[in-house]
């Protein structure tokens, strides 16, 4: 697709966004009208600003739409106005599946590990308990930063190298050492809300 | 009675008498002078470093300084002052490798490899790096100067004459300018601020039933400002370089480093030359950072192409001449100061930095930039001027770091430019959604930064500029607070923008600012490129 061709989508995309909000989102989700009448007194409503932006938004995507769809007309678009291609979804894809597995990694390890230990018999209690623990608070956020950082080199440099996993492993050891150990207040991923 | 005079003298000794680090010969060194050299120095290795840049230094130190200083008014100018230095550091540091290496880490930058690098082919780096600093450095004193005496100016004005209704119609006309001016397309612009500000508004109700947040409980508390901002500016920018980088891979060349040959100092002679340069593009940039929005690409174009104009030899830009190096730093170093105008005068950020300050300033509280803050009170001491004045110290002392020692540690800082890229990107991913983390102890706060951070790459892929969005979305609560407020004092007037004279003419010029400053301008653009 071509940059005028995304143009025309996008205008088209927001314009039935802005429609499907003005008729449809805002009269479901938002309790008070555009103005309403607390105390006999009338006030601006919750429903008022959104109100005014979608309608703005609705005006200015819908031009953007009929400006494009004339540029093509007319055959005189410019093509380097930006645009989405295969291999920038391709690329979202790897990226979206390392940080989604690295984000798995750091939620999901330590409770694992501390759950496996309680299964084979020791009375470590919950992670919960462990949060703010060493090792233990460090399992997520050392394996899941790991991953990250190595998945990402490798990415981008084509194949997995040992330059990679030093780089990671500097670097999760150098947020412990920023974050982590000089404040007792400040608490690593996944920690905070275990 | 506290006179302007007793305000200014009050935000130097804030400064000055903040909680002692450390003693040197038995003088106190105030923590607040030590942060504005540890942001100046850092800034500078981040800005020589191809890849980062001074908005990245900011994300990553952010929490660890509300952490570090607390959330009380005392950490506001020790905080700052960090942040003013990365700015001023991260500005002089952009430098070295578009000189010495060819590789500009910012746009503007990209004028600078024009005379700085052929300069350094012809042995002569270190003089380049030489004129970069002293152009950088005058420019930027000179941008400080002129938000000093210009901003408490422009804030009283606003201050005195406008009520809610036409600072609101204030911040409409700005968003406009803003969306109009910044990117490819003035339609794009204008629809990056209105979704931007639409996102803003999720959950931000004044009614019990939090507006728009589909039933669902992820949107209940709205999107968080830290998340959105740096999901947006920091993520949606690491997301679009990784994808250049493994599409660069097998093109990358070994970097050459050139031998320095002949004489390399700057002398009074070549000051007194490129004096003409440095001053006329101060000016442009200065002229161009008190618009909100305009970045220092187009001040350092425009003050390399002045500069050529002014020239006794134009045919020699491009070649590697001292001029060439001296009109490019000093604009676009001058826009950095002169970007603060519209934050403080007017409330609206302008630039990315300023979008730090007030994210900072969220957070500790006690300080809100804006026109509200310069009321001189002569009875009771306004703390928030006090801190203003504070912050214009920080600045002034940044600039004595920069002509001092800011030189030296720049040119010691080419070696940054031998860490790979590709090593550093991720690393700093990790960092960004470790300290966004940290900030909010909430694995939601990650998922939201990275949501916005794919819509900040489609963003920059579809070539809307992600800055409108960022800044609609900062001001979106003050708007709809200010329209509010104008309605009931106007006592519900449905018409209470067409009351005011000044509010219609801010209206008025919406429809021009848009058409000059973006369709127009947009299409010389395109004429020249073609």
């Amino acid at each position: 697709m071509r940059s005028v061709h995304w143009n025309l989508a996008l205008g088209l995309i927001f314009t039935a966004f802005a429609l499907l909000t003005l008729l449809v989102w805002i009269p479901n989700d938002i309790e008070t009208g555009i103005v309403e009448k607390v105390r006999r007194r009338v006030e601006v409503g919750d429903a008022m600003f959104p109100v005014v932006v979608a309608t703005a938004l609705l005006v200015v995507s819908a031009l953007l739409a009929v400006t494009s769809a004339w540029d093509m007309r007319r055959g005189e678009a410019e093509d380097n106005d930006g645009r989405l291609t295969l291999a920038n979804g391709r690329h979202l894809i790897w990226l979206i599946a390392v940080v989604a597995i690295s984000l798995a990694l750091m939620v999901w390890t330590g409770p694992v590990v501390v759950a496996a230990f309680n299964a084979v018999g020791a009375d470590l209690g919950s992670y919960r308990e462990l949060r703010d623990t060493a090792p233990y608070k460090y399992l997520g956020f050392v394996l899941g930063g790991l991953f990250l950082v190595v998945g990402l080199i490798s990415a981008i440099e084509g194949r997995p190298g040992l330059k990679a996993a030093i780089t990671a492993a500097g670097t999760v050891a150098a947020l412990i050492l920023l974050y982590d150990l000089p404040f007792d207040d400040l608490l690593l991923p996944p920690n905070g809300d275990q | 009675m506290n006179t302007v005079l007793d305000y200014v003298w009050l935000g130097v000794l804030e400064v000055f008498t903040a909680a002692p680090v450390a003693t040197i010969f038995g003088l106190p060194i105030p923590i607040t002078i030590v942060m504005v050299l540890a942001g100046f120095l850092g800034g500078i290795v981040v800005g020589a470093t191809p890849g980062l840049s001074g908005p990245f230094a900011m994300a990553m130190s952010l929490p660890i300084l509300i952490s570090v200083f607390g959330v009380n008014v005392d950490a506001a100018l020790p905080v700052m002052g960090f942040l003013i230095g990365v700015m001023k550091g991260a500005t002089i540091g952009g430098a070295v490798p578009a000189i010495l290496f060819n590789t500009p880490g910012t746009p503007d930058a990209l004028l600078t490899t024009f005379d700085g690098y052929p300069m350094t082919q012809k042995g002569q780096g270190g003089k380049a790096l030489r004129v970069a600093h002293f152009s950088s450095a005058s420019g930027d004193t000179f941008s400080d100067i002129v938000l000093f005496t210009t901003a408490p100016f422009l804030a009283v004005l606003v201050e005195s004459y406008l009520g809610f209704a036409e600072k609101a119609a204030l911040i409409i006309l700005s968003l406009s300018f803003i969306a109009a001016v910044v990117g490819s397309s003035v339609l794009k612009g204008l629809l990056a601020a209105l979704f931007g500000m639409f996102l803003a508004l999720i959950a931000n109700g004044e009614d019990l039933y939090p507006r728009l947040t589909l039933g669902t409980d992820a949107l209940r508390q709205g999107f968080p400002l830290t998340s959105a901002v740096l999901g947006v500016l920091i993520l949606g920018e690491i997301f679009k370089a990784l994808e250049d980088m493994a599409r660069e891979r097998r093109q990358r060349d070994a970097i050459a480093q050139i031998k320095p040959s002949g004489d390399n100092r700057l002398h009074f002679a070549d000051i007194r030359r490129l004096l003409p340069f440095v001053g006329m593009s101060s000016a442009i940039g200065t002229m161009i950072g008190a618009m909100p929005g305009i970045g220092s690409t187009l001040a350092a174009t425009m003050g390399y192409s002045l500069g050529k104009n002014i020239s006794k030899r134009p045919q020699d830009f491009g070649t590697g001449i001292p001029e060439g190096v001296a009109a490019t730093e000093a604009a676009n170093s001058s826009v950095s100061g002169a970007n603060l105008i519209p934050v403080l005068s007017l409330g609206i950020p302008g630039n990315v930095a300023a979008i730090f300050l007030i994210l900072a300033t969220e957070s500790i509280g006690g300080f809100n930039p804006g026109p509200s803050v310069f009321k001189f009170d002569p009875v009771e001491v306004n703390h928030e001027l006090v801190i203003a004045f504070g912050l214009f110290t920080t600045m002034v002392i940044a600039n004595l770091f920069n002509w001092t020692i800011g030189g030296l540690f720049m040119r010691a800082t080419g070696v940054m430019v031998r860490i790979p890229k590709q090593y550093l990107l991720p690393a700093v991913l990790l960092l960004t959604l470790t300290s966004i983390y940290v900030e909010s102890t909430n694995m939601m706060a990650i998922y939201i930064a990275i949501a916005f951070g794919l819509l900040g790459y489609a963003m920059r892929r579809l070539n809307i500029s992600v800055l409108p969005f960022v800044i609609a979305f900062i001001l979106a609560n003050n708007l709809e607070e200010g329209i509010r407020r104008a309605f009931s004092v106007s006592g519900n007037d449905p018409w209470f923008f067409l009351d005011s004279p000044i509010s219609l003419t801010f209206f008025a010029m919406i429809g021009p600012v848009i058409y000059f400053f973006g369709y127009r301008a947009q299409k010389r653009e395109q004429r020249l490129a073609d």
